[in-house]
């Protein structure tokens, strides 16, 4: 059956003939006059009061919450540049404890995994992955990085496959503190749309030693484990979720005044798990940094660049990454300032993975759309 | 406390303080005009969206409520995408808030969300469309009934040019998957 000519015309038969519609401009125009009256005054008035409040009480406490040492301005530099061979090289790169590991999704990608060895320009391919390799998270005390996809997951150390496990889970996390790994087990919901459970993976096996109750989720979601914590961000109405390491229920939950074209775009977490940021699709992108423990959204720091992709603590919780445009962005996780732009490379990055080397500091950056990875010395 | 109205597609607004609190007429008047071009298609996106043409109309009619309030952002983007991106999310969001009402619901007071299965009839494609997730119909719509290329869908929904070609795939999967169950059943 050709499938493609079957959806064309079948589109056209189930499209051709459509009922009168029920909507009229004016009615349109008076709803959205309305609802923008209501939101501006109760905006207005939410703004004034908040901010009444955090001068009198909160921000004392925030300033004491996020003030840490401020990092040295190091100027960081590209040292390596890697050619993946892959245009949309759509993935994730991660730092095992010794390399760089890049895997790539997308089902026709003939590399689905690789290596980046110190001072070479071309990737160490991974034997044996699937191509449908969808992530990839790293246990950088053990050495060794997780591949999700369809195949199962396979596990890799130094470049080479020791151990398969089966089962298909998304959005996979580990935690380098407390060496668990997580993920999350699709399930089928009501209304063609689906919810999820966290699930507990065991390394050794593979099996899964706890799940969550269902988790809500929207479809556009990131999963970071870090100092015993879990937080998923998520477009929705629980948008920033934190949830117990060890026991997987939901210890607190932030809203976010994202708006319904907006949402979380990437998220990072401190090393520690006190702190993490989301990166936010605002009029203009957004760095919304929160305290996990209680949650809440401590301060936002606008970046005032037209576009951000990737995210990435340093080792120490000091400094956040992010790419926009042709330049790397180091910012001052403690004040949000911007201390340095670095250009990468000519042309715009449209998307970007980051992870952080803390033995040797340095920075890689998964180009995606371009295929290459460039490793930057901070 | 009426600040505006509506004269033909005219928006009539108060001088001075009050005025502040007023939709941009040239933005509305530019509205007035996507909604004159656009409704008919977009109520087709919202109808492989949701299954339903009543909701298609709520749909199509709560993102112009919307997306009037934020004439720069479209005026950047443009309209057709940012409309098409947000009708994506609200319906995604009403999933959610259906399933929550349906929780809730008592026996004998069953909530009617969109039944794929009454809506699609007979058609097995059109059933198996309806059966992916809003994100992979959105993917769909704009690749065959809109013609658009991968890379345009790509534009229009935000993502990655590498995230359509997934959730394409993915589509395409199920729809076979599904599909091939029903020739099964049916032989």
């Amino acid at each position: 059956m050709d499938l493609d000519r079957e959806l064309r015309e079948t589109m056209q038969r189930r499209l051709a003939d459509p009922p009168p519609g029920e909507k009229t401009w004016g009615e349109i125009a008076m709803k959205a006059q309305s609802r923008y009256v209501r939101t501006t005054v109760v905006g207005t008035v939410a703004a004034v009061a908040v901010l009444a409040l955090v001068i009198a009480v909160g921000a004392p406490m925030l300033r004491g919450d996020l003030a840490e040492v401020v990092a040295p301005p190091t100027p960081a530099k590209v040292v390596q540049t890697v050619d993946l061979g892959e245009q949309n090289a759509d993935g994730d790169i991660v730092w095992d404890g010794s390399n760089f590991v890049v895997g790539i999704g997308g089902g026709r990608s003939a590399l689905a995994g690789a290596l980046i060895d110190p001072d070479a320009s071309i990737p160490r391919k991974i034997d044996g992955l699937s191509v449908h390799a969808e992530a990839v998270v790293a246990d950088s005390a053990g050495g060794r990085s997780y591949f999700f996809g369809f195949a199962g997951i396979k596990v890799v150390e130094a470049g080479t496959i020791v151990a398969t496990f089966p089962g298909y889970y998304a959005s996979p996390a580990f935690d380098s503190s407390t060496g668990r790994l997580y993920a999350l087990e699709t399930m089928t919901g009501v209304g063609q749309s689906s919810s999820a459970r966290l699930v507990l993976i065991n390394t050794q096996t593979g099996t899964v030693e706890r799940r969550s109750e269902p988790v809500e989720e929207q479809g556009i979601f990131t999963l970071v484990a870090s100092g015993g914590k879990l937080v998923l961000a998520d477009r929705g109405p629980r948008p920033f979720r934190v949830f117990d390491g060890q026991t997987l229920e939901e210890t607190g939950f932030a809203p976010t005044n994202g708006g319904p074209e907006g949402g979380p775009l990437d998220l990072a977490v401190s090393p520690s798990g006190n702190r993490a940021v989301v990166l936010i699709d605002e009029e203009t992108p957004v760095l919304r940094l929160y305290d996990v423990a209680k949650p809440v959204a401590a301060t936002d720091i606008t970046l005032g660049v037209a576009d951000a992709t990737g995210l990435a603590y340093d080792a120490k919780g000091e400094r956040l990454f992010t790419v926009s445009g042709e330049n790397l962005l180091v910012i001052d996780a403690a004040s949000g300032k911007v201390t340095q732009t670095l250009p990468l490379f000519r042309g715009t990055i449209v998307g970007a993975s980051l992870a952080y080397d803390g033995v040797n500091n340095r920075l890689g950056v998964l180009a995606k759309d371009a295929g290459r990875v460039l490793i930057v010395k901070i | 406390m009426v600040v505006g109205g509506m004269q033909g597609s005219q928006v009539v607004t108060r001088k001075g303080f009050m005025g502040k609190l007023s939709l941009s007429p040239a933005a509305m008047d530019s509205m007035a005009g996507w909604f004159a071009s656009q409704y008919d298609d977009l109520r087709r996106f919202g109808f492989v969206l949701s299954g339903d043409w009543s909701i298609a109309d709520d749909l199509v009619q709560e993102a112009f409520v919307r997306i009037c309030s934020r004439p720069r952002r479209v005026e950047r983007e443009g309209f057709p995408a940012y409309a098409r991106r947000t009708m994506v999310n609200l319906w995604r969001t009403a999933l959610v808030r259906i399933r929550l009402e349906r929780r809730h619901a008592t026996d004998g007071d069953r909530l009617t969300a969109p039944d794929s299965g009454s809506v699609a009839g007979n058609d097995q494609v059109w059933q198996a469309v309806m059966a992916l997730s809003p994100q992979q119909r959105a993917v769909v719509a704009l690749r065959y009934y809109e013609d658009m290329s991968e890379a345009d869908i790509a534009a229009v929904l935000g993502v990655s040019l590498g995230a359509v070609k997934k959730q394409l795939n993915r589509a395409k999967e199920k729809m076979r998957a599904t599909l091939g169950e029903g020739e099964r059943h049916g032989s």
